[in-house]
């Protein structure tokens, strides 16, 4: 590091602790019906992962017939592991899955944070290979049309893809990841691909300037309570996921399960128990714990196999092991 | 590149032209409609000299906000930065109007909140062994980090203002900016989406990236150092990008760059399918041996001759 480098990180440490946080936290704070929340074992990405979708989504109740369903996977870089982006296969057959249910259409589409070539993104995660006539279902969300939504964390006007807003079911397709910085990288965080590259750019800075915590939160509550026809629901790919640098650097981590549920948080904070993370340690959990959703173990109805059967302890960066999970 | 890539490429742009006379990021069945700026920015220039990109700079002549910028797409209301691609624009149509100067004076004045007072400050305070610093980028977005995209798309509407309407100012605005991208490359010589500094207490970036190159912004970042001799690593690291990229969109613009440098550009393979995404379209149309690059020189002749073919004129 350069000594001119030194002293903006020094500047850096002081405001980090006020940056972000501001408008979603106003978020009032109410009670949520206990969701469920569906955990499915998936040995690898060769099996029938249509069947084992539609049972997570059965055991979940949710009826996809006649509606529009968006299916919004993490493409996040070049993925030589298989371990960055939601697997192809999973794509794939969530797409089978939602169509056998019945849901009238279903288009597939991201907006990449960072990386401007979203088709390069989608041939090399094998999207065009595995997922039929791909190019004329997908729509990059970063050059979607937009809607402006109101009060979003503090900002007056904060554009959306129309297709995610105008869909009555939003498919947050993540990946089982760890994150360098919020600890994990789960379905409400990649729900960031609905902000639109096309005007705040590639990386998404306006997030940062928010807040990743408070952007999360506002995602899920503008995507989930703002229209009372919109649902979300979260599948995570946690076939093989992403331990220690994550949501990039890190290294693929077998754990061999999807997890879903329509209530994200309790989705991710079931996906922190299983990698060995306690939810309530991380801020953009803590903050969305009973404003956008439930966190707390006790009144997520868990469906399908018991966490103790399915728990892949995932590495931490050094910085992150404070929010591990505390030993019963 | 064969005549038959670019032919084919324009007619696909004539084609896809919305009524309003835009183009859109995506022309798919459910994907949007609404035209933008970065495509039409980029169609008008690669079908320079036809009615349709008449149409195209008649449409967003209409976009300009009374302050001087252009937001990305009508009902935006957000700063834009393709405000500098709408100049680059201006300057090849030879537009000079009060309009377009608003839109120079703005892009000038504006500048990523890296180069705001603290950390302008502290650049200077922490310059003693490194010497003096005055960086300022340009930004996605009002009030965000600088990036090096918008930064060279700034610098190249600014230096190709210049050419027709030089002031200290400018000149000034355009060292700044060329520092900052120089200071901003990354250890391979290429050039990634900016700096890892801190801006508002944030590291930049939502996510944690290797510190190597990209394609598309090390092709951009070249077009805007145009007239820097000093980039012998920077051009061959633009090569070797080139050659390994399978990024359509990096090699559109590693091909812009590396022919404004007098470097010849290996023929690519015509795909069977034609880009989803008509600005990656158009960009490849511009990017290729007969296609209209040369609007992208900040050097010499300000409006180059349009060399597209098959113009419906």
């Amino acid at each position: 590091m350069r000594r001119r480098e030194l002293l903006p990180l020094l500047g850096a440490g002081l405001t980090a602790g006020f940056a972000g946080w501001n408008g979603g936290r106003k978020v009032a704070v109410r009670s949520f019906p206990n969701p469920s929340v569906a955990v499915i074992k998936a040995a690898s990405y060769s099996i029938d992962l249509t069947a084992k979708i539609v049972d997570g989504l059965k055991a979940c109740k949710l009826d996809p017939s006649g509606k529009t369903v968006l299916l919004k996977p993490a493409l996040v870089d070049l993925d030589p592991n298989g371990c960055i982006n939601t697997h192809a296969s999973v794509v794939a057959e969530a797409y089978r899955a939602f169509q056998q249910l019945g849901a009238a259409s279903i288009t597939i589409g991201d907006g990449p944070e960072y990386h401007r070539d979203t088709w390069e993104l989608i041939e090399a995660a094998g999207y065009r290979q595995q997922i039929p006539d791909c190019d004329s279902r997908f729509v990059d969300l970063n050059g979607d049309d937009v809607v402006a939504v109101a009060d979003f964390a503090g900002v007056d006007q904060m554009y959306l893809s129309a297709t995610a807003l105008g869909a009555d079911i939003v498919v947050s397709l993540a990946k089982l990841k760890t994150h360098h910085r919020t600890g994990v990288s789960l379905s409400m965080q990649n729900l960031f691909g609905v902000v639109p590259g096309s005007i705040y750019g590639w990386p998404k800075h306006e997030l940062n300037q928010i807040g990743l915590s408070d952007a999360a939160l506002e995602l899920t509550r503008h995507l989930a309570f703002t229209s009372p026809t919109r649902k979300v629901f979260a599948i995570v790919d946690g076939i093989v996921g992403m331990e220690g640098r994550g949501p990039i650097l890190g290294d693929a981590k077998q754990a061999g399960v999807l997890i879903m549920g329509s209530d994200l948080p309790s989705v991710d904070a079931t996906c922190c128990r299983i990698m060995g993370i306690d939810p309530a340690k991380l801020e953009y959990l803590s903050v969305a714990a009973d404003r956008v959703g439930v966190i707390d173990e006790q009144k997520i109805e868990q469906r399908g196999e018991k966490l103790k059967d399915v728990r892949a302890v995932f590495k931490l960066l050094p910085q992150n092991e404070q929010y591990r999970m505390t030993p019963a | 590149m064969s005549n038959s890539y670019l032919s084919q490429r324009l007619d696909h742009l004539r084609d896809s032209q919305n009524p309003d006379g835009g183009w859109s990021y995506q022309k798919a069945p459910g994907a949007g409609k609404q035209s933008w700026l970065e495509p039409t920015v980029y169609a008008a220039l690669a079908l320079h000299g036809e009615p349709a990109a008449d149409r195209a700079w008649a449409l967003l002549k209409g976009w300009q906000n009374r302050e001087g910028w252009w937001p990305a797409s009508p009902n935006v209301k957000v700063q834009g930065w393709g405000t500098a691609l709408c100049i680059t624009l201006a300057q090849v149509r030879g537009e000079s109007g009060d309009a377009v100067k608003k839109a120079v004076t703005w892009l000038t004045s504006s500048a990523g909140v890296d180069a705001s007072w603290f950390r302008r400050a502290t650049q200077k305070i922490s310059a003693a062994s490194d010497g003096p610093q005055d960086l300022r980028g340009w930004s996605w977005t009002p009030g965000t980090a600088s990036s090096v995209e918008p930064s060279a798309h700034a610098l190249v509407a600014l230096k190709k203002a210049a050419l027709v309407s030089p002031s200290p100012a400018l000149t000034l605005r355009i060292q700044q900016g060329e520092e900052q991208l120089l200071d901003v490359q990354a250890e391979d010589s290429g050039w990634n989406y900016g700096s890892t500094s801190i801006v508002n207490g944030v590291l930049h970036g939502v996510v944690d990236v290797a510190p190597n190159s990209f394609p598309d912004t090390t092709g951009l970042a070249l077009l805007a150092l145009q007239g820097n001799t000093k980039l012998p690593a920077q051009l061959e690291r633009a090569q070797q990008l080139f050659a390994s990229t399978s990024s359509s969109r990096g090699r559109a613009w590693l091909s812009i760059a590396l022919r404004i440098h007098g470097i010849s550009v290996p023929a690519v393979p015509p795909a069977d399918v034609l880009p989803n995404d008509l600005s990656l379209l158009a960009l490849e149309a511009l990017a290729g041996a007969e296609g209209n690059y040369a609007f992208f020189q900040t050097q010499g002749a300000t409006v180059p001759a349009a060399k597209n073919l098959g113009a419906k004129v």
